[in-house]
């Protein structure tokens, strides 16, 4: 299921502030060297958009307009995708045929080695530890993924020996903050 | 002189007899053409109402055609109950279609950024809780400990005192490979320096 010939992790992003939606991708190396990054424009759908689409203007958005744009144009194929929400999983599954899940922090207190699981309460919820001087991180797969999380575990624990797993999503967001107020001073 | 005696004669007449002439009315000459005056009048339209303010929809339109569906609303020009002219008038709808073109997707085409976020730092967290009790030194207390940090990569870093985070730039293309470090923080006792920083190979398992 995991390509183990290119070691790279891909992360995604979509956010929506006020009216705004915007998103991000970003694939790096196992050393969280970025290799490729891709964001889209803050989209701000109109008036007659959101009357006409309605409710589903949200998914539609953020399935077929903004993630497809970013899986369209990343080069780099990374192992898997980790997203920054749980509803992003399944969209992102589905158009990059590679396996997509969210990974968060914990505050649980550290299991007895890196690379070892154990499931929640909640369904399709796993606690693993990543690497062995950190707090062991939660992650969300979709249903259809329960039985490949040892291996997910096995190709984050390998990337986490080099890199914070998480440190990505940070960046991401002080791009897309960069990129806003270099595009607010040209405005 | 005549004129002048008649004129005295029938003064006179009219003074002491009590007469007055009676004459003929001969009427008009019919060699000479009647002339009738009149007063040259204009007509003045004054427009009471307020100047229109839409002047027209984009999906109707006021048009002299044959009233069908939306009847008419005019039938003529009456003076005295008689019609002098007709006048049709209707509301004529056009078929007109505005077609929307959704251009969302187009709005949020991807573009490539990878040289600006090649430029922002790793922001690498202080793991020392996850470590301190494992750890043992003379006369030092350790303060923070980054890791993974590529050492032979490093050009510029920076600490953040009020976050505790290490901010690290990597030159990418100088290095392609280098061994994983931990990057440690000592606070000395009794050191020419309060605070040191110390390189620690990763594989290092003991302190």
């Amino acid at each position: 299921m995991l390509d183990k010939g290119k070691q790279l992790l891909g992360y995604l992003t979509v956010e929506a502030r006020g009216n705004y939606f915007r998103g991000a991708a970003l694939v790096t190396d196992f050393r969280g060297i970025p290799t490729d990054f891709r964001y889209t424009e803050p989209v701000q759908p109109t008036k007659l958009e959101r009357i006409l689409y309605g409710g589903a203007l949200d998914v539609y958005l953020r399935e077929e307009v903004i993630l497809d744009n970013l899986l369209d144009a990343v080069e780099t194929r990374p192992v898997l995708w980790l997203v920054n929400a749980a509803d992003l999983m399944l969209p992102v599954q589905k158009l990059s045929r590679l396996p997509a899940m969210l990974v968060e922090s914990s505050n649980r207190s550290p299991l007895d080695a890196s690379g070892l699981f154990e499931p929640t309460t909640e369904q399709c919820v796993f606690i693993f530890q990543a690497d062995n001087i950190s707090a062991p991180l939660r992650m969300t797969v979709p249903d259809d993924s329960i039985q490949g999380v040892a291996q997910f575990v096995q190709t984050l624990s390998s990337a986490a020996e080099g890199m914070d797993l998480l440190e990505p999503f940070g960046r991401i967001d002080k791009a897309l903050e960069a990129i806003g107020d270099s595009e607010t001073k040209q405005k | 002189m005549a004129d002048i005696l008649y004129e005295i004669k029938r003064k006179l007449n009219r003074i002491f007899l009590g007469r007055i002439v009676v004459r003929e009315f001969k009427g008009f000459h019919r060699d000479e053409p009647a002339v009738i005056s009149t007063h040259s009048r204009a007509i003045e339209i004054i427009q009471m109402r307020a100047e229109p303010r839409v002047s027209a929809a984009m999906f109707v339109d006021w048009k002299r055609t044959r009233p069908k569906g939306a009847g008419s609303l005019l039938g003529g020009v009456f003076i005295n109950g008689i019609r002098i002219k007709k006048i049709k008038v209707g509301l004529a709808f056009r078929k007109r279609v505005i077609r929307y073109k959704f251009n969302i997707r187009r709005r949020a085409a991807a573009r490539n950024s990878i040289k600006r976020i090649k430029r922002l730092p790793l922001v690498l967290k202080n793991r020392i809780n996850f470590l301190k009790k494992q750890m043992r030194f003379e006369k030092a207390t350790p303060l923070a400990l980054f890791y993974p940090v590529f050492q032979e990569k490093v050009t510029k870093s920076a600490l953040d005192k009020g976050s505790g985070n290490l901010f690290i730039w990597y030159d990418n293309d100088r290095v392609k490979s280098g061994e994983k470090y931990h990057l440690l923080l000592l606070r000395v006792f009794g050191g020419e320096e309060p605070l040191k920083w110390v390189w620690l190979p990763a594989e290092k398992k003991t302190y």
